[in-house]
This record gives C-alpha cells, structure tokens and sequence, in this order.
C-alpha cells in the first residue's frame, strides 16, 4: 500500500513558541492513522497544516506522489482533503439534504437542483451504508448523526482523506460505536482517516498506526498492534510515568462531599460516590458519559431531578452558582473561553467577580483591595501578565487558565471540580497547573479531576471514577490503577461490565 | 482609558452644537433658553438611565415610550375618577410602569424570549391599552401644585423637574460603573454564560433591570403629563427610538458590554440642544430628524472605527 | 410537527372568521373578504422583505420612511403624468437604492443593521417630510388610481400582484441559492463562512431587495388613493415583524417561511377587520395585536421548550 500523504520535515513556529520542528508524517491509502500526544504537542498544527489553515515554514507535502502548496481550506477540499469539525459546521436549521450540499450546490443559473442533490446523497448513502434521514432538521439529529453528516459531506465531495479532531468528545458509547463502524466502512473504501484524540482506548480500537507528537517533535510511528499502552503513554510524556507527575505528601481525610442517587435527564443515572479532604478524585469516561453535567448539577447550573448531595455531613441545596461558591464549592468550566471567562474584561475584574460579595466593601466596589488582593494572586499563581489591568483576552492558554483559578482560590474553595484543566494548554505550563493541584490538595482541599488524559488521571489521582453511560462502573484505588482495566471500562467495547471495582 | 476618549469626543461634538447654534439663532445661548431646554430633555434623559444598562446587557426595551404613555393615562384615571389625590396617583402609576416593565423582565428570563421580540410586543400592547383606555382623549385639569412641578422653575430659571433628572443620573452612574451590580451588569453584556460561571445571578440582574425600566418610564409618564397639563394616549410617540438613538449615540454597545451613564446624558443633552437650536433658527422638524439621524450614523461609524483601531493597538 | 404552524395559522383565521361570522352575519361577504385582501396585498411585500431580513439575523427598521419616500416620489411624477410602467421602475429603483445604502453601510463599517436603519428611519423620514411640506399629494390623475381599481374577476390589481409575487416567492426561496445562502447565514454565521459564503454579500442583497419591495408595496398602497398623505407608512416597520412572528419566523434567523408571513399578514388584517365588526373601538387595536404577538412568541417559545434542555 503506498503512501497516500507525506509531510517530510515540516517545520513551523509562531510568535515565541516552536509549535513543529522537522516532522514528518505518512499516511496510507486506506489507512486509519491515529496522532496523539499531550495538549500543545503540535498535532492542532499538523492538521491545520494539511488543512492549508497555515503554511509550513519549511518542509514539503507530497500528495499522490506530486508535492503541492495547501493554499487554503477550499484548496484543500478540492484536492480531496476534508476535516469533521468539532465545533459542528452544520446548519441546525436546514434539513441534512440541504446540509450536505451547502456551499456547492448543483444547479445551473443560480438555481438549485434538488433532485440531483437527492439523488446523488442516496447513491452515496447507500455506497456507503450510512444511513441519514434527508428531510429531517439537523439541528434535531444528535450529536453523532451531526457529524456523520459532515462525514458524508466530505464523501460527497470525493475526499480522500478525513481529519477527525476529537470525533468522540460529544458522543456516547453507542454513538462511537456507530462512528467506528463507518470509519471501518470508509476505510475500505479506500478512504484515510487522520484520527487525532485524547482517548488512547480509541486509538487502540480503531487506528492502524499511530504517530506520537512531543513538544513539536516526532518521536514515534508504529503500528498500533505493535505498541502497548505503557509504551504509548510513556512516549507521551517522554518519561515514565511516575516521574512525571509531583506526589502529593498528604493522605486523604474525612469525606468532604457525599453525592447520592442523583438522576438528571436521560443524562445521568442514580449516580452516588464520595470525596475526601485532600484528595484528588479522578473522573474518567467518555463526554457522553455525563461527567460534565455531574459537574453542573454539583456547581448549581443545573438541578437534578432526584438525588441529594452532602458538605460535610449535611445536606445541601445547590440552587445555583452563588450558593455554590458560598458553600465552598468552585468549578472550573471545561470551555475555558466561554464558560470560565470574561475575554474582554481585565485581569482584575475575572478575579474579583465570583469574588464581589466577599470583598470587604460597603456598597460600591473597593477597587484598592481588589487590586491588591488580584496582584497578590497574579504573585501566588505566577501569571505572566504585565498587570492586573490588562485584558485577558491577550493572555496566553495557560495564564488564562490560571486566572480562572485564581477567582476560586481567592474564594477559599473547599471543593474545586476541574474539568479538562489541561486541555489547550502547553507543556511547561501544564506541569505548573499539576503541581498547583498537588498543593491545593495537601492543603485540605478537594478536587475533582475530569480528564480525558488517561495519563494525567493516572499519574495524579488518588482515586478514579470511571463513568459510562450516566453512570459510575468503577472506582479504581491507586494501588489498583492499571490503564488496561480503565481502558476496557471506559471504553466498554469488547467487555460488558466493569472488570472487578464497584457497578454504579 | 477608551472610554474616556468616547467622553471627551461628546464633549466636543456638544461644544460644537453650541457653537453653530449659536450662530444659527441669537436666542439660543441665553440662559433661560438653555434651561428651557433642557426641561425638554428630562423625561428623555430619565429613561436613558436604565435603558443604558439594559443595552449594556445585550438587551433593549422597546416599551418605554408606552409605558409612559400608558403610566400617564393611568394617573390620570386614577386621579380623575377614583379622586385620589394627584401625588400619590403618580406614585401608584410609577409602581404599575414598573410592574409593566416587570413583565417584560419576566418573559424575558423565565420564558427566554428575546427582548427585542418581547418588547415589541408590549410597545405594541401598552400604547394600545393606552389608547384604549383614554378612548383616544386626553385627561386635563390637572391642580394647579403639580403643573407648577412641571412647568415652573426654581428661582424662574432652573426648571424643577430637572433635579429630579440629575439625581437619578448621579445614581444610575455610581451604580453602573462603581457597585457590584454595575460589575454584573458589564459581565452579563460580555458572556452571559462566563458570567452565570462566575456565579453572576443573571436572571435576577436582567429582571430589576427591565423593572426598573418600567419604573423610570411610570415616573417619566408623570413628569410628561406635569409638564403638559395632561395625560394624552400619543404620549412621546417615537420617543423610544430617541431614547435608543441617544443611548447609542453616547458611545454604549448594541452588542453589550460597553457603555456608561455620562456618555448617555451626554447624548441626550447633544440630541435635545440640537432639536432645540434648529427650532430657533426656525429649522422645521422634519429637518431635524434628518440631523439627528445622520449625527447617529456619523457617531457609530466613527466608534466602530475608534474601536478597530484600539483593537490592533492591542489595548 | 413541519405544518404545524401554518395549520395553526389557518385554523385560528376559519375559527376567528367563523365566530365574528356568527355574531355578525355579513362579515364574510365580498366586501369585508375584498378589504381583508385589499389590506394584506399592501402589506405583503414587505412582510416578505422582513421576512428574509430576519431569517438572514437582521432586523430593518428603515422600511415605512422608506415607503413613504417612494410612495410621495413616484406620486409626483405623476402629477407630471409619468406613465404607470415608468413610475414602478423608479418607486422600486429608488426603494432598492434605499435598501443598498442601509446595506452598504452595515455591511462596510460592521454596525448592526438594526442601528443602521434605525438612523436611516429617522433621516428619510424627515426628509420626506421637509420635501412636501407637510402637504399631502392631491389631484391626482385618473391612471393613478387605474391600478388601484381595475378589477379581475372582480379582485383589484394590487389583490393579484401582491399575491402572485408571494406565492412565487415561496417557490423562489426554495430553488434559488442565493435564498438558501440567506438561510444558511442566518442558521450558523460561522459555518456558512466555513463554507465559503459571504456573510456581507448575502447581507448587503437582502436589505437591497428588502428596500426593492418596499417600493413595491409603496405603488400598491398609494395607488388606491387620489390623496396621498404625508405620514404615509409609518409604522409598517413593526407592523411587518409583528406578522413575520406571528407567521412563525424565528426572530434569532435561519428559520421562516414565506407561507407563514403570508398567513401572518392574513391574520393581522382579519383581527383589525373584526375588531369593526365586533364593534371593538379602533382604539383598541394595538393593544389586541400587541398581545396577539405576544401570545404567537409564547406559543413558540413553549414548543421549542420542549426540544432542548441546558445549552449552558
């Protein structure tokens, strides 16, 4: 089988960071082809590159044998390369018919052909065995059904090659078995599939190769059959995994936080576990899962529709984000940008607004304590930032994480859930947000680690949950941590139910 | 900082209408005249307060001029054939304008509709209870102690409702800019979810907002018709736009986020001496809203402009 | 779920018919249907120009002045006996240039088209009013009103226009790309950039044609008058979005159907005709449709409740 895409030696970089250096990457026809690596790894770049997103400072990209310049996203799809998009591209008003032929349209002056659309998404549905309802509105599909709908997109427009960036985050487990199975189907095909994800179970069960990307560097390019998780994971984070990450010198205390049978939705399902003082609980699964909305209902956002949730012994009603926080309880919103701050407002204001009621004042705001309060955590958290005053949208990834921190630090919160705290983020300043965990928790804090990065879950946690399907199948000690049992739980593809470790 | 350039360029931009007005008419500048004017101003200068920061939330609220209107009218009523005393008759009409503006904020965040689409409607619905009610005639005799509020001055220059306007400004911005529900208010503008996040109490900001909205429209309806001699269904037609125009025109966001209370009076005041120096050069009215609809574009174009550039200079 | 709407419309227009029928025999007769559709063929065409304005994510507030610019204009020359073909190509030329400025400008300095015609409302207005005075057109030549009067099969010419264009209309915005691109941009802005489709293109079109068909509605409206008033138009704005929502168009954009408006536009001019029959005082009017908006909205918002929980 011979190579579909080569990139030989690509090398790029941007203001103050070297985000590739001298990569190279092969993809065969056909081929499955997995890219992991840690958060600021570079496989965001590499993809944006075969995209034509960026161009390469140097190297070349050999498409069927004849090297191309990627000029631009249109370029790319007209020589057959298309990406599923995360951030849905899909109109969730239009009908999936009408989804699939945006943009390019068949039809002579200006008119559209709708009979030729229909015809040729059949033909293709059919060709393909996915199976699509037409006329039905996008945005009532689910989230998996969106992105087949890209999926077909792509095939419509004669692909050859498909980059899915994180194709599982929204879905469940049933829904990624069907996406499993039309990669399996595109793949013979004749269709490559670039498959990036946090999610090594994945990576075990679908891909036929996989290349790990380290600080920009290429370090490793294997058959999947002939890796094991160690060895991935390892190869990762460059080192084993216990030197990594910092030990915590403190054991767990008293339980901090009692959640029983909560029930929200068709989201979670009578869902009950423990949390102690200075304990980093781990919480792993895939999205669909319901890790997040856990996280919500215990922050307030949402309520459930059964269930109660101790603080210490006695019970609590979390009827929204302020009576959160009174009680001591901070989350850490996944999307950082969206949900964990105010881009166009400064340093100082995202620190001090959760903070507002406690700031000693007496009616109006006392600017001078809340500057000196927010430098002092700037100080204490290292945020490069020239000043509290400047605006947050122009902080880095990783300073903007620890801003977000700070608030709940400032706050003196018992309870920090902390979801996906490393995603988007670059390595260095990874390891500081590792070690700031490790000191928050030797202070008697709980926190609550919602990780994608079976690595970090392992390396940090002194417990694990692992959530499938709206429930809790397993808790894991540390003593019993093991990838390969998390990995199956997780994924619970081949296996049912949990591998010892309590059901849900 | 950038506000504060948004400030001084209004400052100007007024010193500027004084400047040809003053050449336009010779009576312009007299004092008497200014004061004059400026009673004018008040019912619009009043409203512009919360309908500043119900903009700086991403919002707006179409219903203030019916609500005024239908304040007025329910004064009056309550006056005329309930016989109670014309004080308190205001009083009760400024709670019910503030009840009315409860609505809105209810339907807005308990049912999630858009303000735009909710306040169209009661825009639509007030001014026709309004009409409805008053059967399209006006309510007159008003005593002789409260036309004297509105029509007479302290010392005869400086008209007595015109305090009224000042403290309600003077408040409006020390909790806009400097109180925590001033904070709340910017955030919510910015990132309604980031905001919700930061344990921000969104439902609650918005609905004393719309409230108080309403509020400031019952009271402006009594100042109106104070100032009138009555209480007429056609109150202020038109005159949410002008409050919108004013708003806008004072340097506060469609989109959310920016805006101060400054900036908005000092809006009103250019939109009011504007209209009121054209009037004395006898400039008809019709000509006036062409001016005052050309300043308005010139105004947000130059912001927009204003507002790239401090972009890329990565302020 | 997909007829829904229109179904609703429709029922609530036969029940609303039937019930002012029964208190008030003689509701139904041709006169009464003949006005019904004498006042909707007006409104039509702008009710359809809002409505891709709203689906496109926009709102234009310009369309009455516009209307009235238009409307005045056209009746002038007429005054000058400009033949009627000749006043059509100006009151829609002129209505389209209108609609190109507020475009240009919204689409150029990235403003909001909803400030943007806000200002424009003010300014054509005002002008419109300086250019006649106050005064209204009057004496106007017989062909004026030719348009206004002729009948087929005992309908006026405005009657077929209006509702010829409409129902093409519906077929139009489902074959032609550029009103699938209307949609699309108002459905996901992101995506359709994604795409490839030009959100300021799509923009500055749509309140150009918006512009164009106020213009239209300017010579159907005024044509059925000899005497032309200066304030014609005002509040058509409003009354616009007040029947693209009630006909089920979404105010956030990317969903809305011409057959909606259409019924929307139907109902509204049946309430104000009830509202005589049923001896209601004019004067109630605008509070009846203020809160037949209001309940449309609640309507609305309580069915999509139903469909997504926390997009927190």
């Amino acid at each position: 089988m011979e190579n579909i895409l080569e990139l030989f030696q690509i090398s790029k970089s941007f203001p103050g960071v070297q985000a590739l250096k001298d990569v190279d990457f092969f993809l065969k026809k056909g081929e499955v082809h997995a890219l992991v690596g840690e958060n600021g790894a570079g496989k965001s770049t590499l993809v944006k590159i075969i995209m034509g997103v960026h161009q390469p400072d140097s190297g070349k990209i050999v498409l069927e044998g004849k090297e191309v310049k990627i000029l631009d996203p249109n370029h790319a799809r007209s020589l057959g390369i298309s990406a599923i998009h995360q951030e849905l591209a899909v109109f969730p008003d239009l009908t999936v018919l009408e989804n699939l032929f945006i943009g390019w349209q068949p039809g002579k002056f200006g008119f559209v052909d709708w009979k030729s659309m229909r015809e040729m998404a059949e033909t293709k549905m059919k060709e393909v065995g996915i199976n699509l309802p037409l006329d039905e509105e996008v945005g009532n599909l689910s989230t998996a059904q969106q992105e087949l709908v890209q999926i077909l997109r792509a095939l419509l427009q004669n692909s050859k090659i498909i980059i899915m960036d994180e194709p599982t985050a929204s879905l469940t487990a049933d829904e990624t078995k069907i996406l499993f199975s039309t990669i399996r189907k595109l793949k013979s095909h004749g269709v490559s599939v670039i498959y990036i994800s946090h999610r090594l179970e994945e990576v075990f069960e679908i891909a036929d190769n996989v290349t790990i990307l380290r600080d920009g560097v290429k370090v490793l390019d294997k058959a999947v059959k002939d890796i094991t998780p160690s060895e991935l994971i390892e190869n990762m984070i460059g080192r084993k995994l216990e030197t990594y990450y910092p030990t915590k010198k403190t054991k767990p205390g008293n339980v901090m936080l009692e959640v029983k049978g909560i029930t929200f939705n068709r989201v979670l399902k009578d869902v009950s576990f423990k949390a102690y003082e200075g304990e980093i609980l781990g919480i792993s699964g895939l999205l669909g899962s319901g890790r997040s909305t856990l996280a919500k209902i215990i922050f307030g956002i949402l309520r459930p529709d059964n269930g109660s949730i101790y603080l210490e012994g006695r019970e609590v009603k979390i009827t929204d984000p302020m009576k959160a926080s009174m009680l001591g309880i901070a989350y850490i919103p996944e999307d950082r940008h969206r949900q964990g701050l105010i881009l166009p407002e400064t340093v100082r204001f995202n620190i001090s607004l959760p903070n507002l009621p406690v700031i000693p004042r007496k009616v109006l705001v006392d600017i001078a304590r809340e500057k000196e309060l927010s430098q002092e955590m700037v100080k204490r958290l290292d945020i490069r930032t020239p000043s509290v005053e400047f605006l947050t949208m122009n902080l880095s990834g990783g300073n903007q994480q620890r801003v977000v921190l700070a608030k709940w630090i400032l706050r003196n919160s018992k309870i920090l859930i902390m979801d996906e705290p490393t995603h988007g983020i670059d390595v260095g300043a990874k390891n500081a947000i590792y070690h700031l965990m490790v000191n928050l928790a030797e202070q008697g804090r709980t926190i609550i680690f919602i990780s994608s990065e079976l690595p970090e879950l392992l390396g940090m946690c002194d417990r694990i949950l692992v959530m499938r399907k709206g429930e809790i199948v397993g808790v894991f000690n540390r003593e019993e941590f093991s990838e390969d049992k998390i990995l199956t739980l997780a994924a619970g593809f081949t296996e049912e139910e949990a591998v010892g470790g309590a059901g849900g | 900082m950038r506000t504060f350039r948004k400030e001084f360029v209004l400052l100007l931009v007024l010193i500027l209408v004084f400047v040809i007005m003053s050449f336009l008419s010779k009576e312009f500048l007299r004092v008497s005249n200014l004061l004059e004017a400026l009673r004018y101003a008040v019912e619009m200068g009043i409203m512009a307060v919360p309908m500043t920061m119900v903009i700086v939330t991403a919002g707006i609220d179409l219903s203030v001029a019916s609500n005024l209107a239908l304040s007025s009218i329910l004064m009056g009523i309550i006056w005329k054939y309930l016989g109670i005393n014309i004080w308190i008759a205001g009083i009760m009409a400024s709670i019910l304008g503030a009840g009315a503006g409860a609505l809105n904020g209810a339907l807005i965040t308990r049912l999630k509709i858009p303000p735009i689409v909710v306040t169209l409607a009661t825009m639509a619905a007030y001014r026709g209870i309004a009409t409805g009610l008053s059967r399209g005639r006006g309510i007159t005799g008003f005593p002789e102690s409260f036309q004297n509020f509105g029509q007479g001055s302290l010392g005869g220059l400086v008209p007595y409702s015109i305090f009224i306007w000042i403290a309600i400004a003077i408040i409006g911005h020390i909790v806009l800019s400097k109180s925590k529900f001033g904070r709340y208010v910017f955030a919510i503008g910015h990132n309604e979810v980031g905001a919700l996040y930061s344990t921000v109490p969104v439902a609650k900001v918005k609905f004393i907002l719309y409230t108080l909205s309403g509020l400031m429209a019952g009271l402006s309806g009594m100042i109106y018709s104070a100032r009138i001699g009555a209480s007429k269904s056609n109150a202020f037609m038109g005159g949410e736009l002008e409050v919108i125009t004013a708003v806008v025109l004072g340097g506060t966001s469609i989109t959310g986020g920016e805006g101060n209370i400054l900036g908005s009076t000092l809006g009103v005041l250019i939109i009011t001496f504007l209209k009121n120096g054209l009037n004395l050069a006898r400039i008809p009215h019709s000509i006036q809203s062409v001016i005052v609809g050309i300043v308005l574009v010139i105004a947000i174009v130059s912001y927009t402009k204003l507002g790239a550039r401090a972009f890329k200079e990565g302020k | 779920m997909k007829l829904g709407r229109e179904f609703t419309l429709l029922l609530v227009l036969v029940v609303l018919a039937t019930f002012v029928q029964f208190v008030h025999p003689g509701f139904l007769s041709f006169r009464t249907i003949h006005v019904i559709l004498e006042n909707s063929a007006v409104m039509l065409l702008s009710a359809i120009g809002t409505t891709l304005v709203i689906i496109s994510g926009q709102i234009d507030l310009s369309i009455g002045s516009v209307l009235a610019v238009c409307a005045i204009t056209s009746a002038q020359l007429a005054l000058h006996n400009v033949p009627l073909v000749l006043l059509f190509l100006w009151s829609i030329g002129l209505g389209a240039g209108l609609g190109a400025i507020n475009g240009l400008v919204t689409v150029l300095f990235k403003v909001p088209a909803m400030i943007v015609t806000l200002a424009a409302m003010a300014i054509w207005r005002g002008f419109i009013l300086w250019w006649t005075g106050g005064y209204w057109v009057t004496d106007l030549p017989d062909y004026w009103k030719a348009l206004g009067s002729t009948r087929i099969l005992n309908f006026t010419l405005p009657i077929w226009i209006a509702f010829s264009i409409g129902v093409l209309m519906i077929f139009l915005v489902r074959k032609i790309r550029f009103f699938r691109h209307v949609y699309a941009v108002g459905s996901n802005r992101k995506a359709a950039k994604l795409l490839g489709i030009s959100e300021g293109r799509v923009t500055f079109l749509v309140l150009t044609l918006n512009g164009a068909l106020a213009g239209s509605s300017a010579l159907l409206s005024a044509s059925r008058f000899f005497i032309i008033p200066s304030n014609i138009g005002t509040g058509l704005e409003l009354s616009a979005i007040a029947a693209v929502v009630v006909g089920g168009t979404n105010i956030m954009g990317g969903r809305g159907k011409i057959e909606g408006t259409i019924l929307g536009v139907l109902l509204m001019t049946t309430i104000s005709s009830s509202l005589v029959f049923l001896h209601i005082e004019s004067v109630w009017d605008d509070a009846f449709k203020g809160m037949i908006i209001l309940l449309a909205i609640i309507s609305d918002v309580l069915r999509a409740r139903r469909k997504s929980e926390a997009r927190l």
